[in-house]
Parts: structure tokens; C-alpha cells; sequence
């Protein structure tokens, strides 16, 4: 059974549609990522799932029983605000002890669990600090330690990282899902950044303009976009407009290329797009789609080079490791494109 | 390079400022002189008289003689009272406040900006306008009691609540009830609404939420409000002089029946200092117990933190709470102009006649003269003397502490220092007792805090940057005033200088002491027109406080017109 459901769910805005329809599921000890650009309806979302907010339609499920009417704190689902919300006028201690007096636990088993979570965050030197004189990264670990003590059955995270620097962003990016997975909470994150989302979460749910666009593990989202959007939204760059040539072939304005042998591509004569993945370029002569192309731009970037090529109806981007000197721009190359690194995109 | 270029323009920037910060030092010593003389002439000297006549008592310094006087029993029952009335009258407004404090920080309405600016009018309208509207309200011609003679068939009316303690309750909570709504709802409209939400997912019911979360945040803007609520209650005279009657007297109209009616100097005197003591005290719990509750807030943009209500609970709370706050600050006003027009124009008319017999030596309207000469002259030394204490104050480091001396007058009450003129300005050297200037330095000493309060926050607003920009151009202190300083303050000033007019078109409880009979202002007018019988008295109290609401409205457009949009003060 799926754990959490979102079933048809709607809501307006300002009488402009924010969530048009979304549904989707999660399951128990997975971490999920609503992914989406600012605008989606991510965050609303994620607060209709708390109860916070009440979609004018639809249905929230948690373990089977419906809970759309269930008032937040009853639901056992713990939202992790992006500016953490820890309560100023408390201390790191009292700020995690907050849900368990909620839930009635005794003084007892509060110490304990204050303890443990407090060993967890490695906060453990922080029990009696003020909150208002922790940095960002101290505060973001209170938070966690807050939501998590409880046990909920749910915790939800919105934007967990999107306060703090990118130095101890990219820190927390790896330690937040050792720290969820080690607890085993089933979670529900909410980014703008695909980076994020990915380094994140077993299963992206892409939203856009509220509609769900592509669900799936992050891995096979880069992959197989669904669409131009999608591709362009995860950062893939090289999508050309093309025509399928049955039954293996598209033409793009460069080139007429093979695709990868045994994908399913709709036999009929259709437009579309071509993504072309970065690593399927390569730089030297070769019999499979082969291609000439100048290079217009130059860029270094410390672990890698990066390459743009002009061709016919666009440009090729690709990242060049710095072993090998790259092409300098103005010089003609000659390359050639892995059929398995192209993808069809139909409109 | 581009080192090198931005480590010399440090210099340059550090040297400019240093230059600019000395050369302003001493200004800034000079420009206080005259603000510091007038507190000293015209605050500290009167009080001093007041503490030398209460100490010297009986001929002697009688600390022994002041405390067995005045812990008579009357004057024993005259403190609880007043302490008992301005509790019931805090308690009252906090609990019909906080709702309306909720509602305007956490929703979005149609009208809510008309409802803001509303709010101020209590801020500008004399008491003594407040306490005539609401004998028109509370007495026995009043529209509700017309209405149920209508209905009943009565022929006495049911309904006189004039000179009860609920009909001064109700003239404070008109008062305060906006003070309430000002100080909690915009702190609380800032409150970052996240930290009850997290209760509220963390298990935390909306009514715990409440409890645990946004109460213990709220607390120092609900004492603060509570706090100045009471202090002003506390020293309410108008109010309780006109609502109250004889039966009912605070500490303040005590003072003023023992000068006036009795002219007892020395237990008014003593009356006066136990009056400063309590808000001194008060005073002082207020600064420490705000410096013990403040916490460091993140505070959040308005439209992050409000709404539309949503549901029919929601909207119907909202319109609660909007027609309370408006029938609230709305009947009484209204009802007071119409029922100035209760004999058609007869009312204002006899303004102008001055019969034989009169309560006045000269046409009654010849007060509104008089108020009109003293509120410019008020107007013009405030003005003047704020612009230049905001000035020489503004860098609160430096002046935190003549900051406060500046606020003093605040906190001490009008009819305290119209004893203390009383007593002071008799004799050399300062022989200004029933002379017009008297008058015009009182009103001056209590409006000039607003003038100081509206200016000096421009002031501060002003990056150091501009300034020094401007110095670093060629512009020589003097100029720079001139050419920054005082194109960006004087909206503020405008707005400090419509706030003394104001304060001294109404100013009731220190003229009523220093005024010469022949020499009545407006507020004076009213109430000796109130003292008697007769309903023509009656209806030219009605007309002339009409006319000084009209005045205070006016002043209150003006100065809504020139706060920038979206600012409050």
C-alpha cells in the first residue's frame, strides 16, 4: 500500500490556478523531492500535505485513512520550515522537547529523546544555547533535531538548504540524507535545484506550473526526460529540432543521425526534438554520425573544460576533461555522437 | 590595481568622515543650548517648585507633615481609585483590542487602509472633544435614549450614564483602543507566522500554538501597550472632570480641585509628587521589563505574513472586529456633530453673542482666536526647538540618555505642570504667571516630544553616506544640512509641526490651570460651557467642540497626506 497519496488535489491562488490536478504517491521509507521552479506550487503543496492549507479539491492519504480534514496537529506529519522557525524565545533544548510535550510524552522520555536527538544532529554541547546565537548551519541542524524528535510519520522539508552558504550547503547535501536515512522517516523535500533534488532523494516529482511533469528515480529523469521542458529544466542544453526518419533515423539541421538500436520510436514521420547527452560527443574522427563543427567558446572550470560548437541550427555544449588540450575557439573540429547518448523527444 | 584604487578610496572615505564627525561634535553641543535652557525654565524649575512646596510644608521640611497629609484617607481613596480605574480601563482595552490587533496583522481587507488612517484621529482629538461626545452619547437626549422613548412610549429618559465609572471606562477604551490595535498589531503583523505554523505541525493545537509560541513572543509589545495604556489612564483629567462629575476624581483632577477650587498649593503640591513618583516608577517597569522580554526577532514583510480571510468564520471575525473598532471611534464623533445641529445653527450662532450675565467677559468665539494665536505660537517654538534637539540627538550613542531627559514631559502630566507654572512662574525670576507665553511654553513642553519623535527618525533614516558624499563635494556642515538633512526631514518636520498645533488647540489640563479667565482657549470654553445649566450651555459646548473636532480632523488629514505612502509612525 501506498503510505502517502495525493489524489486530484486543486487550489487557486488569487483566483489563478496554483495546483491544477496533482497527484502522486510515496512509499513508507522513501525520501522524496518535489522538484519545480519557483512559481510551481511546490511549497504549497507540501503545506497542504501538513494541513496548513486546504486544497479546494482532492484528497490527502496517509497509511490508507484519509486525512484531508485532519486538523495539522493531528496528523503527525512535521513540517521543516526554509527559515527553520525555531522559537526565539527557547533554547536548543526546549526548541526540540517542543513536540514531544505536544504528544504528551513523559519528562523522562523527553530528556532521553532530547538527548539522543541532540547526539544524532551533533549538537550535543548546544542543549542550553540561546537559539538566536547559533549560525546557519547550527540552526538547520536544530531544526532537523526539532522535527525529527517526534517521530513523525511524515516529515516534510522545504528548501532544507536553501538558507545557507554553498560551502556548508554542500556539507549538509551530503549528511542531510544519511541523517534521514539512518532515522528511517519517510520524507518529502522541496527544491529548486535539481542538484539538490538529486544528491536528495530516491524518486523526483517534477512539477511544473502545477501539474506533475515526470516522476522517477533522479538518475533515469536525467536520462529520459520527458520533454524539451524537462530536459532544459535539469540543465540539458543540446536540443535540436529534428524530424524521425523511420525507422532508426533523425534528421537535425546538421546532421541525419542514427539512433540507438532497439528503442521503441513512433513510426510515423513526426516532428520533434533530439537531446543529445554531453557524454555521447566525441572529439575525434569516427564512422558513426560523424559532424563538423567550429568552436565559438572556451571556458575553464577547474575539474573540466567547457566546449561550445557551433553547427548548423544551434550549438553543442560538452565538458572536456583537462588532460587532453581542448580546441582553442575558431579552430574546425571534427567528431562524432554515441547513438546511445541521443534521446527523442516528441512535442 | 583594483587593490590598490579601493584601498585608497578607504582612506579617503575614513578621513572625510572623521573630518565631518568633528566639525558636527561641536556644532551638535552648540545646538542643544536653547532646547536644554527651555527644559530647564520650563520643566525642571516648575517641578523643582513642586517638590520644594511639598518638602517644605508647614514651614519646615516637612517630609513627616507631606506623608501624614497625605495618607488622610481621602486623599488614600482618591490613589485606589485611580489606580483601580486605569487597571478596569487597561484590562477592558486589552481584551477588546487584542481580537482587533489580531485581525489587523494577520488580514488582508477592503478598507483596511481607510481603517489604518482612522486610527490616528484619537491620537489628535483633545479629550475634552472625546469627553463632550461622549455626554452627547451617554446622556438623556441621546439618539438611543430618543429611540427608546420612541419605541416604549416613555416619557423620562431610561438611560443616563453620565457620571458613572462606565462612562469614563468607555471614553478610555475609545482612547486606547487604538493604542492596542497600533503597538501589538503591527508587531504582531511582522511576527514571522512560520513559528506557530511549526507548532502547529510539531502537535501544537492553534490554541496552544497561541499559548506557547506567539504570546510569550508578544508579550513585550502587549506590556508596552498595557504600560502606556495605564500610565495614560492613570493620569486621565478631562476625561474624568467631565465624564466622572463630582463623585469620581483621580489623582490629576484631585490636584487640580485642591489648586483651583480649594487653592491648597501645598497638598495639590503633594498630590503632584506622588503622581510623579508613580510614573516615574511606572515608567521604569516598563524599560525593564521590556529589556527583559525583548527577544531578537526575524521579522518578516507584511505580505508574507497576511492574508484574505478565507472561510465564514474568518470573514465574519474580521467584520467583528471592523464594525467594533469603527462604531467604537465612529458614533461618538459622529453623534456629537449632529447633535450640535440639534437647534439648527442656534448653537453656533450664540458663539458670537457676548449676553450680560455671561460666563465669559468677551463673545465666546473670541477663544477660538486665542487657541488659533497660541497653536502657531506653539507650533513655530516646537518646530523650532525639536528640529534642533532631533538634530543635535539623532546618533543615539551619543545621546541616549538626553534622549530620554528630552521624553520626560511625556510621561509627566498636564495638570502637574500647570501646578508647577502655578507655583514657579509667581515671582522673579521668572514672572510669567498669566501671561499669554505662559501658555505658549506649555504647549510647547508637551508637544515638543512628537515634534523630536517624527524628525529624528528621518534623520536616522538618512544613510551617513549621503552626507558625507555631500561633504566630501565641498559642502561645509552648515550646507549640507541645508542641502540633505533638510529635504529629506521635512515631511517629518511638517508632520511634527501639524502635531503641535494640534496638541495645543486641545491642550486642556495644564491651560486649565495657567489661563486667565478673560483669556479662554476653546478647550477652557467647553468646559465652562459644560459646568453649566441650561441647554443653549449645553449646545455651545456641542458646537464648539464640533468645531475644535473639525480643526483636529483637518490636522489629521494634513499630516496623513504628508506621511510618504505605506509609513507609519
Amino acid at each position: 500500500m501506498t503510505f502517502l497519496k495525493l489524489i486530484d488535489i486543486h487550489k487557486t491562488y488569487e483566483d489563478a490556478p496554483l495546483l491544477c490536478g496533482v497527484t502522486f504517491g510515496v512509499e513508507r521509507g522513501e525520501i522524496a523531492c518535489l522538484l519545480g521552479p519557483s512559481g510551481s506550487g511546490k511549497t504549497t503543496l507540501l503545506r497542504i500535505i501538513a494541513g496548513l492549507e486546504t486544497a479546494e479539491r482532492g484528497r490527502v492519504s496517509i497509511e490508507g485513512a484519509d486525512v484531508t480534514a485532519l486538523p495539522a496537529h493531528r496528523r503527525g506529519v512535521v513540517l521543516m520550515f526554509q527559515d527553520y522557525a525555531l522559537f526565539p524565545h527557547r533554547t536548543v533544548a526546549q526548541n526540540i522537547a517542543f513536540g514531544l510535550r505536544m504528544w504528551r510524552h513523559s519528562r523522562a522520555a523527553i530528556a532521553a529523546r532530547v538527548a539522543e536527538m541532540l547526539a544524532l544532529t551533533g549538537l550535543e554541547d548546544f542543549a542550553d544555547r540561546d537559539v538566536n546565537v547559533l549560525s546557519g548551519g547550527e540552526r538547520q541542524r536544530v531544526a532537523l533535531a526539532r522535527s525529527l524528535a517526534p517521530q513523525p510519520r511524515l516529515l516534510l522539508l522545504d528548501e532544507p538548504l536553501g538558507a545557507l552558504d554553498r560551502n556548508l550547503r554542500e556539507r549538509l547535501l551530503e549528511d542531510l540524507p544519511v541523517i534521514l536515512r539512518r532515522v528511517g522517516v519517510t520524507a518529502i523535500t522541496v527544491t529548486h535545484d535539481q542538484e539538490e533534488a538529486f544528491a536528495l532523494s530516491d524518486r523526483v516529482v517534477l512539477l511544473n506550473a502545477g501539474r506533475v511533469v515526470q516522476t522517477g528515480r533522479p538518475e533515469t529523469l536525467y536520462d529520459r526526460p520527458h520533454n524539451a521542458w524537462v530536459a532544459r529544466f535539469l540543465g540539458l542544453e543540446n536540443l535540436f529540432p529534428g524530424r524521425l526518419r523511420p525507422p532508426q533515423e533523425v534528421e537535425v539541421a546538421f546532421a541525419t543521425l542514427d539512433m540507438p538500436k532497439g528503442t521503441a520510436l513512433p513510426q510515423t514521420d513526426a516532428e520533434g526534438q533530439l537531446l543529445i547527452h554531453p557524454w555521447g560527443i566525441h572529439l575525434e574522427t569516427g564512422a558513426t554520425n560523424p559532424f563538423t563543427a567550429q568552436v565559438t567558446r572556451r571556458t575553464f572550470h577547474g575539474s573540466y573544460f567547457r566546449l561550445t560548437l557551433a553547427v548548423d541550427g544551434g550549438a553543442l555544449h560538452l565538458n572536456v576533461a583537462p588532460g587532453q588540450t581542448p580546441p582553442a575557439p575558431g579552430e574546425t573540429v571534427h567528431g562524432w555522437i554515441d547513438p546511445n547518448a541521443l534521446r527523442w523527444l516528441s512535442t | 590595481m583594483p587593490d590598490n584604487t579601493d584601498h585608497e578610496s578607504r582612506i579617503t572615505n575614513h578621513e572625510s568622515r572623521r573630518v565631518v564627525r568633528h566639525s558636527l561634535l561641536t556644532t551638535r553641543h552648540l545646538l542643544l543650548v536653547l532646547p536644554l535652557l527651555f527644559l530647564i525654565f520650563f520643566y525642571f524649575y516648575p517641578l523643582g517648585a513642586i517638590f520644594r512646596v511639598s518638602l517644605t510644608w508647614d514651614g519646615g521640611p516637612g517630609l513627616d507633615a507631606l506623608l501624614r497629609r497625605l495618607f488622610g484617607s481621602t486623599t488614600l481613596r482618591t490613589l485606589g481609585f485611580t489606580l483601580g480605574q486605569a487597571l478596569l480601563s487597561t484590562l477592558l482595552t486589552l481584551l477588546l483590542g487584542l481580537p482587533g490587533a489580531y485581525v489587523v496583522a494577520r488580514y488582508d481587507f477592503p478598507g483596511k487602509r481607510l481603517l489604518n488612517a482612522l486610527t490616528t484621529v484619537p491620537f489628535v482629538l483633545p479629550t475634552i472633544v472625546v469627553a463632550t461626545a461622549f455626554t452627547a452619547v451617554l446622556g438623556p437626549k441621546s439618539p438611543l435614549n430618543t429611540a427608546l422613548m420612541n419605541t416604549l412610549n416613555l416619557t423620562r429618559p431610561p438611560l443616563d450614564l453620565r457620571y458613572t465609572l462606565g462612562a469614563i471606562l468607555l471614553a478610555h477604551v475609545f482612547y486606547n483602543y487604538t493604542l492596542v490595535l497600533r503597538i501589538v498589531g503591527s508587531f504582531w503583523a511582522n511576527l514571522d507566522p512560520h513559528l506557530e505554523q511549526a507548532a502547529r505541525t510539531l502537535g501544537a493545537s492553534p490554541w496552544r500554538a497561541f499559548v506557547e509560541v506567539t504570546l510569550p513572543l508578544l508579550l513585550p509589545a502587549l506590556g508596552a501597550a498595557a504600560l502606556l495604556v495605564f500610565i495614560f489612564c492613570f493620569t486621565s483629567f478631562g476625561v474624568i472632570l467631565i465624564l466622572g462629575g463630582p463623585r469620581f476624581a483621580t489623582l490629576e483632577v484631585a490636584i487640580y480641585r485642591q489648586a483651583i477650587d480649594m487653592g491648597n498649593f501645598p497638598l495639590a503640591a503633594g498630590l503632584s509628587f506622588i503622581q510623579i513618583l508613580c510614573t516615574l516608577g511606572l515608567t521604569v517597569v516598563y524599560t525593564r521589563l521590556q529589556g527583559r522580554l525583548a527577544r531578537p526577532l526575524d521579522l518578516r514583510p507584511r505580505w508574507v505574513t497576511q492574508r484574505k480571510p478565507r472561510t465564514a468564520g474568518e470573514i465574519a471575525f474580521v467584520l467583528a472586529n471592523v464594525v467594533l473598532g469603527a462604531a467604537l471611534l465612529g458614533l461618538p464623533l459622529v453623534t456629537l456633530a449632529a447633535r450640535s445641529f440639534d437647534a439648527g445653527l442656534r448653537y453656533y450662532t450664540a458663539l458670537f453673542e457676548n449676553p450680560r450675565g455671561s460666563i465669559f467677559y468677551v463673545p465666546p468665539v473670541a477663544a477660538v482666536g486665542n487657541s488659533v494665536k497660541f497653536a502657531l505660537g506653539t507650533m513655530t517654538l516646537a518646530s523650532l526647538l525639536g528640529m534642533l534637539t532631533a538634530t543635535a540627538l539623532y546618533r543615539r550613542k551619543q545621546g541616549w540618555i538626553l534622549d530620554a531627559l528630552f521624553m520626560l514631559p511625556l510621561g509627566t502630566s498636564a495638570v502637574t505642570l500647570g501646578l508647577g507654572y502655578l507655583l514657579a512662574m509667581a515671582r522673579p525670576p521668572l514672572a510669567l504667571r498669566g501671561t499669554p507665553a505662559l501658555i505658549v511654553f506649555g504647549h510647547t513642553l508637551v508637544a515638543l516630544p512628537f515634534v523630536v519623535r517624527n524628525v529624528m527618525p528621518a534623520l536616522q533614516s538618512i544613510r551617513p553616506s549621503l552626507r558625507e558624499a555631500a561633504a566630501t563635494l565641498g559642502a561645509p556642515p552648515a550646507r549640507v544640512f541645508a542641502e540633505v538633512d533638510l529635504p529629506i526631514v521635512w515631511r517629518a518636520l511638517a508632520i511634527g509641526a501639524v502635531f503641535a498645533f494640534t496638541v495645543s488647540m486641545g491642550e486642556f489640563g495644564a491651560t486649565s490651570m495657567i489661563a486667565r479667565p478673560e483669556l479662554p482657549t476653546i478647550p477652557i470654553a467647553i468646559c465652562r460651557f459644560l459646568s453649566q445649566a441650561g441647554a443653549l450651555n449645553y449646545g455651545q459646548a456641542l458646537a464648539m467642540s464640533t468645531l475644535l473636532m473639525a480643526v483636529c480632523v483637518t490636522g489629521f488629514v494634513v499630516i496623513e497626506s504628508l506621511r510618504p505612502p505605506g509609513s507609519e509612525w
